[in-house]
């Protein structure tokens, strides 16, 4: 990988690598920092990674920063159960559904969280989830559609929200 | 592998995208049907699957990951047209030195005091330009000295760096008035010669309005400074002492010639070119005359050059140091130490 082609990862990547990393953490100076830490990796690791799979490396390398964050594990625990409850403020004064979907996604467990963001926000297939995560393509299934049955429960009929 | 209530997820986001095979798919049907929950759950979400909308956020600090710094075409644009500019500026600077030092230079010598002729005005004239301050003169006013050169003159002294053309009009009324004081001055030489030819000569009387004043040698007796009526008075001795003649008319009373005349009276006598100016009255004139005569010629257009260059790089004094460089091959500019502009001794 020449300094072109990696100035190219810059400006192709760094937008999508920055917004995953801020809606997992809600910390826009730890998103940057984890930014920035994903392509020093990449510049290091530069003779290793194939053409192609920059983007998989990084968010690979991101994903596994944001695991390892001390405070994102004190922020949500391990507990993997659901911990929210009904806002009813928050429920209220909402312009449309996505600001809706986005409040209570960040409510979402920080796993469920994290993978719902790398389907929706990054369009990646549960395969390369997989392999982001370390996780098997079945776990991949079985969180992203836990998150979205939480979801809907929360977000309730969409016809009150109207 | 039979579908459970304890592992149902395993196909149901697929089942719910469309992409389970044919054969799941039914045999997730057949468990949908006997499982009410899961199969209220799965139609809850047919209606409304929620996905996360992405947001368009941008990274604000991606130039600082880069390798190579980024350049702009607007970056690139403004680079040129800088670079055009300073290129400009120094043509011009080129092209003005070259334009002046092209005039005629006329060599400034001493001014020559002729009492035979009048061409001491001329030949200050021819010396000196009275720029007036009008036309080219009067629109330089910020910094750049009005000059108007006329056919076989030389350039105008001007003060150095004036601030405006009010001061050059100044400048050059005063310079004006010294050309009349001076005229006159010479015209009245002139008239002394003649009328001492004439006195010697004993062929014609002293004007009504003239008075000769013959001094004596320090014996005690002092020449007074009499009205028209009275004559010239002797020593006691009747002796015909050295005297020192002189013309005074009561418009000239207070110019008066220092140097004693030959005895003679020679009136084709004439200073010598080396000869500093007589003394004159320091009152009549104005602190610019002063400077006029006491400068050289050559150091005032010197020190000209110097401001009219000034004024031209300043602009360029906040990119690199300007300083004023002269030696014996030449004057000029010198711009960061490396680039001199100027003009050649000749």
């Amino acid at each position: 990988m020449t300094a072109s082609e990696y100035d190219a990862c810059v400006a192709k990547y760094a937008d999508h690598l920055y917004r995953f990393a801020l809606k997992s953490l809600r910390d826009s100076d730890q998103a940057k920092d984890i930014v920035q830490e994903s392509f020093l990796r990449l510049w290091e690791n530069r003779e290793s990674v194939f053409s192609g799979k920059e983007k998989s490396y990084l968010f690979t390398i991101a994903y596994r920063l944001i695991v390892d964050d001390v405070r994102f594990a004190k922020r949500y625990g391990s507990n993997e159960n659901l911990s929210m409850h009904a806002d009813e403020q928050g429920r209220q004064g909402y312009d449309n559904l996505g600001e809706v979907v986005k409040r209570y996604v960040d409510r979402l467990p920080p796993r469920q969280k994290t993978l719902i963001l790398l389907r929706d926000y990054e369009g990646y297939s549960y395969r390369e989830i997989a392999e982001m995560t370390s996780l098997t393509e079945t776990q991949v299934k079985v969180y992203i559609f836990r998150a979205r049955v939480t979801l809907r429960k929360e977000i309730g009929d969409i016809q009150n929200l109207l | 592998m039979k579908i459970t209530s304890e592992n149902y997820e395993q196909w149901a986001l697929d089942y719910l995208e469309g992409t389970l095979p044919s054969e799941q798919r039914s045999a997730f049907e057949r468990f949908l049907q006997t499982h009410a929950r899961e199969a209220a759950e799965i139609k809850s979400l047919q209606e409304f699957m929620p996905i996360v909308p992405a947001d368009p956020i941008v990274f604000p600090e991606a130039a600082l990951l880069r390798r190579r710094p980024q350049v702009t075409p607007l970056r690139r644009f403004l680079s040129l047209v800088s670079g055009a500019a300073a290129a400009a500026v120094i043509a011009g600077g080129f092209l003005w030195i070259d334009h002046t030092s092209s005039r005629p230079k006329v060599a400034m010598s001493s001014v020559v005091v002729s009492d035979s002729t009048s061409t001491a005005v001329s030949d200050w004239r021819a010396e000196a330009v009275i720029a007036q301050a009008t036309g080219e003169g009067a629109e330089k006013a910020s910094g750049v000295p009005a000059v108007s050169v006329s056919e076989g003159t030389v350039e105008s002294v001007v003060r150095p760096l004036s601030s405006g053309a009010s001061r050059v009009a100044r400048w050059n009324q005063k310079t004006a008035a010294l050309l009349e004081r001076m005229e006159a001055r010479n015209e009245r030489r002139q008239l002394q010669a003649e009328q001492e030819a004439q006195t010697h000569a004993g062929l014609t009387e002293q004007p009504i309005d003239a008075v000769v004043v013959a001094e004596a040698k320090p014996q005690g007796v002092s020449s007074p400074l009499s009205s028209p009526s009275e004559g010239a008075s002797l020593s006691e001795a009747g002796e015909t002492n050295e005297a020192i003649l002189r013309l005074e008319t009561p418009e000239t009373m207070t110019l008066a010639y220092e140097e004693p005349m030959s005895a003679g009276g020679d009136p084709s006598f004439e200073w010598p070119v080396d000869r500093a100016l007589p003394a004159m009255d320091e009152s009549l004139l104005s602190d610019n005359a002063r400077m006029l005569d006491s400068l050289d010629m050559q150091e005032l257009r010197t020190h000209r050059e110097r401001g009219l260059l000034r004024a031209l790089f300043s602009p360029l004094e906040r990119i690199s140091p300007i300083k004023y460089y002269e030696t014996e091959e030449g004057r000029g500019v010198e711009i960061a130490s490396i680039l001199r502009i100027g003009s050649r001794n000749r």
